[in-house]
């Protein structure tokens, strides 16, 4: 027993077994961390079909006119109803609400379970080149709402005395960013 | 003495060293491919954020301004209107700019902190324009 307790032999080999295995410890918790790529959190990565859906949406509703008829403009008869066109062009400013068809065309093409919240953004030229909004739909978005933009062309004739933009512009065009909040609920 | 001596013997004692060398041996493998596991990693996110982050959707809006609306407008109206659209962009921290370079031609940029884009359009190039009747229906 009193020579087992005092036998030393090997212990050459249990130290360098145990630097082996520290070294080989230490790698691998190396290979573990590097796994972990930290990058910045780009918050609207959760939602990027969200916000595809969107452009999607603004991009159909965008119809163009092919032809424009300048001395019958505002031509509302030659513009389809469910255009973001024609909801711009019907704007009233004592009490500015999207028309119906378009919200109908709008609401079919968003799922129920997607809220949203609706602005539009135009340059006043006559007032210093300051930038006004609107609200049209008014819905307080949730942290993690997308937000998606699209720029409309209103030629001159098409605003009207009534309309919010009336006064913005002198004779010219004025582009309207019509601006689309949405989230889930 | 006799201690002694036996110390000196294990401190010696080189057999054991080969279990450091191929310990060695088997990090400096872990260590590579960990660097090549994490190099593919960080490839694999940034290229798919590089792409999902590209404004195509702004850039064509604006592609579609320049073909189907400058058309409607005289030289005066098209400048005026590039100006309110480089304030709307410059709103949200994006320069942008359409500039006519000849008749028929013009430069798009398009730049914000993520993305630098710059493209010239030919008004008569059809190839590089979505449907021509602008689509979308109605």
């Amino acid at each position: 027993m009193r020579k087992l307790f005092h036998n030393e032999e090997a212990q050459a080999f249990t130290l360098e077994g145990i630097t082996a295995a520290l070294l080989l410890l230490i790698v691998t918790y190396a290979l573990f961390e590097s796994s972990v790529v930290v990058s910045p959190i780009w918050s609207e990565y959760g939602n990027i079909q969200l916000k595809q859906k969107g452009y999607d949406v603004l991009r159909s509703l965008d119809v163009h006119r092919t032809s424009l008829n300048q001395s019958a403009c505002p031509d509302l008869s030659n513009l389809s109803r469910n255009s973001l066109q024609y909801m711009l062009v019907q704007l009233n400013s004592s009490d500015p609400q999207p028309n119906s068809e378009f919200l109908n065309a709008m609401n079919a093409m968003l799922d129920p379970s997607i809220k949203k919240r609706l602005e539009v953004y135009w340059v006043n030229q006559t007032n210093n080149n300051t930038i006004q909004s609107l609200v049209l739909i008014n819905n307080t978005p949730i942290p993690d709402a997308v937000g998606v933009g699209r720029i409309i062309v209103l030629y001159p004739c098409e605003i009207t005395s009534q309309s919010p933009f009336n006064g913005s512009v002198n004779d010219t065009a004025l582009a309207v960013e019509v601006r689309m909040i949405l989230w889930y609920v | 003495m006799k201690n002694i001596n036996r110390k000196d013997e294990i401190l010696k004692d080189e057999r054991g060293q080969v279990l450091i060398l191929f310990s060695l041996i088997v990090a400096t493998l872990i260590a590579s491919l960990s660097i090549l596991h994490a190099q593919n990693l960080i490839a694999g996110v940034e290229s798919s954020r590089a792409f999902l982050s590209f404004p195509k959707d702004e850039v064509r809006n604006l592609k579609y301004i320049v073909k189907l609306d400058f058309g409607h407008l005289d030289s005066d109206a098209e400048e005026n209107l590039i100006d309110q659209i480089k304030l709307l962009y410059a709103a949200k921290g994006t320069y942008v700019d359409v500039e006519r370079v000849s008749s028929s031609k013009y430069k798009l940029v398009y730049s914000n902190t993520e993305v630098y884009f710059s493209e010239y359009l030919s008004v008569q190039d059809e190839e590089i324009w979505l449907p021509e009747t602008g689509g979308g229906g109605g």
